[in-house]
């Protein structure tokens, strides 16, 4: 048997499919899109959670997903779910789908804040006049919920030829005069069913104070820093931690393990250092997924669209696009996947595509070094315009692509403001461990190979013969062949500077240690490399390809995920590097000519 | 006619008529149950005056400049 869940948006959808199914649930995506898909098995019933709609007449890519799903013949229930606090707009829905005349339930839910907001439903009336079964579910007990799993399973519920001839929609009419009847017989027929006192919410409390006209946006950046410090300091610290207690087992395992010298490199250093990157990866990640959930469910992260949106409409982006940038700067692999909360698909590809554009945590001791050792004193200033040049070029960037790459004419916000709710942990943990599940996945296997590849490429040479020194390595080798695109920066030890690079796609730590070894350690000002970059042009062209290159693999190979298309992929790699170049290039002869 | 977007917080009026050009964001909106006569609350306003909340019939709901403009309404 197959059941699906339906409802308009934070109605209460993904609670009662958590509470249905416990852990026995997984996420995927819908076939072409990034749009979720939430499965889970109650004994031998599948649920499936569908996104949240309005009516059948899909609005967005997620109605259109839900559209195309309640066509499915396989489905044999339908469960619409009611935020028994909120019915009207629920009820349209209903009328909607009466129409199509299959198996239907309704589920109310949110009875434990019914009476704390004066709300009263007289669900058997409601059932009679619909001819549909009604079932009232709190989250604070399981009683309720018990008995919506037991009707379902043994299949007790009201079915379709019992429903009662409400639709009254088989007349020709049109869309209008429809919509307008519906919310004519919805006035008439169900709300007096429906009791509630005028009273301030808690929700309407929390919003004086969150929504406040002079604070909301302190608030909002308060929000932020907190999100920031859990994530990045409690995740980034037990990351750091499994990272290096890692290291430690791989030197340990290498001094160890019987094999020769190149095998030795190849299990260690090709394969196990990537796996444990990824894995370490994981405590972050959780973090993450748990906080988007928990900003997603409480009803908070609709307040932050609110709040931020004004700010960043006019370059095309929504208040949602704010939470990859400002993570980015910490880790672009966590940032990426945050962009999973912008809806609208063209909006999220836009995103994706300029996260990288914020220095990463990886890449600012780089920036701090090279911008200390080229402009000294004036440092400060120098990475002060970086990350103006930063929010610079992702908001000009923004305006671009959304306008003509992607041709989106999103320049309205059109969203439903549900109430403030505690999630419970179960539904956060579950969301988290299954969007990590998910994570892994997805790139597990990918930042493998991709990994193999660049180690293959640093530890042989073109004669496919084992060396110990990168400079006889193909990467040096292909550094060399490429070395030009540096040589008019930073002369002839540029190809050291463009193997680093290549190398720096591992993590971008190693940029610095690979460049030391490359020019034998005559780091500092003493060697060439360094010598060119005490040009004031050379340096900061330098500094900026530093900062807009593409980054590590780990965050190259989500991306290509997360967009779902090699074509896009391959066209944001392009746009990356190329931006990096000319713009690098653009400040060194500019510099050249004013300096 | 006054519209929507010139209302101060607090502010009650009746839906009168509904201008929005573009065919998806017209319906979506009588889908939601923005209907002649139907009686709407101004409950904030975002910074820089982008964005309403608004509160009609059970629910609320956020709407941006565009939309707000292009519905007339009549002050209560």
């Amino acid at each position: 048997m197959r059941v699906a869940l339906i409802g308009n948006p934070n109605v209460g959808k993904s609670t009662l499919f958590t509470r249905l199914t416990k852990e026995k649930q997984e996420i995927g995506n819908y076939p072409g899109v990034t749009i979720e898909k939430k499965k889970g098995w109650m004994g031998e019933i599948e649920i499936e959670d569908l996104p949240g709609i309005y009516s059948l007449v899909p609005f967005t890519k997620e109605e259109e997903i839900t559209c195309n799903e309640l066509e499915r013949e396989d489905i044999d229930l339908w469960v619409q779910v009611i935020d028994a606090t909120t019915v009207e707009r629920s009820f349209y829905l209903t009328l909607s789908l009466m129409q199509k005349k299959k198996d239907l339930l309704l589920v109310f839910t949110s009875a434990d804040r019914m009476a704390k907001e004066g709300v009263t439903i007289d669900i058997f009336a409601i059932e009679e006049k619909l001819g549909i079964s009604v079932f009232l579910i709190s989250n604070q007990e399981t009683k309720s919920i018990e008995k919506l799993k037991k009707a379902i399973i043994e299949r007790k519920y009201r079915k379709k030829k019992e429903q009662k001839n409400f639709a009254l929609l088989n007349v020709k009419m049109n869309r209008e005069e429809e919509i307008k009847t519906r919310y004519r017989i919805i006035e008439t027929h169900l709300l007096p069913f429906f009791k509630k006192e005028k009273r301030i919410t808690k929700s309407d409390k929390i919003d004086q104070i969150l929504l406040h006209p002079y604070f909301s946006l302190f608030f909002a950046f308060a929000f932020f820093l907190f999100f920031f410090f859990l994530i990045f300091l409690i995740g980034g610290n037990f990351t750091r931690f499994l990272m290096g207690k890692w290291d430690l087992f791989l030197v340990n395992l290498k001094s160890q393990l019987p094999l020769t010298f190149w095998v030795k490199e190849l299990c260690v250093e090709g394969i196990l250092r990537s796996v444990g990157t990824i894995l370490c990866f994981l405590p972050e990640l959780f973090f993450l997924f748990s906080f988007l959930a928990l900003l997603e469910k409480s009803g908070y992260m609709a307040r932050l669209i609110f709040i931020l949106d004004g700010y960043l409409r006019p370059f095309s982006l929504s208040g949602r696009a704010l939470i990859p940038f400002l993570m980015s700067m910490s880790c672009t692999v966590p940032a990426l996947l945050s962009t999973r909360t912008i809806k609208e698909e063209s909006e999220r590809k836009s995103t994706l595509f300029l996260t990288s554009f914020f220095p990463c945590s990886a890449k600012l001791p780089l920036l701090l070094f090279f911008s200390t050792t080229i402009f000294k004193e004036k440092a400060l200033g120098v990475l002060v315009s970086l990350y103006f040049l930063s929010f610079l070029f992702v908001f000009i960037g923004a305006s671009f692509l959304q306008r003509k790459v992607f041709k989106s004419n999103s320049s309205f916000l059109f969203l439903e403001l549900p109430s403030y709710q505690l999630p419970s942990a179960l539904s956060i943990f579950l969301d988290a461990k299954n969007k990590c599940k998910d994570f892994i996945k997805k790139v597990f296997s990918l930042i493998l190979v991709g990994s193999f590849i660049l180690w293959f490429l640093s530890s042989f040479s073109f004669q496919l013969s084992y060396v110990s020194n990168i400079e006889d390595s193909m990467l040096a080798g292909i550094g060399k062949y490429f070395s030009f695109l540096f040589r008019f920066m930073v002369g002839e030890s540029s190809w050291a500077l463009f193997v680093s690079f290549l190398e720096g796609m591992l993590a971008k730590e190693q940029i610095l240690s690979s460049i030391q070894m490359l020019t034998h350690g005559e780091y500092y000002l003493s060697s060439s490399l360094f010598s060119f970059l005490q040009n004031k042009d050379a340096g900061y062209a330098f500094l900026i390809f530093l900062q807009f290159s593409p980054p590590c693999i780990q965050s190259l190979i989500t991306i290509c995920k997360e967009l779902r298309s090699r074509r896009s992929f391959f066209l944001y790699f392009f746009l990356q590097l190329s931006f990096a170049f000319l713009l690098s290039y653009l400040v060194f002869f500019i510099g050249r000519c004013i300096l | 006619m006054e519209t929507l977007y010139t209302m101060k917080v607090h502010e009650k009026a009746k839906i009168k008529k509904i201008q929005v050009t573009d065919q998806a964001q017209y319906f979506r909106l009588l889908e939601m149950g923005f209907l002649l006569d139907t009686l709407v609350q101004v409950k904030f306003i975002a910074p820089r005056r982008k964005n309403m909340i608004l509160s009609i019939r059970d629910y609320q709901i956020c709407l941006s400049q565009g939309i707000l403009s292009q519905i007339e309404v009549e002050k209560l």
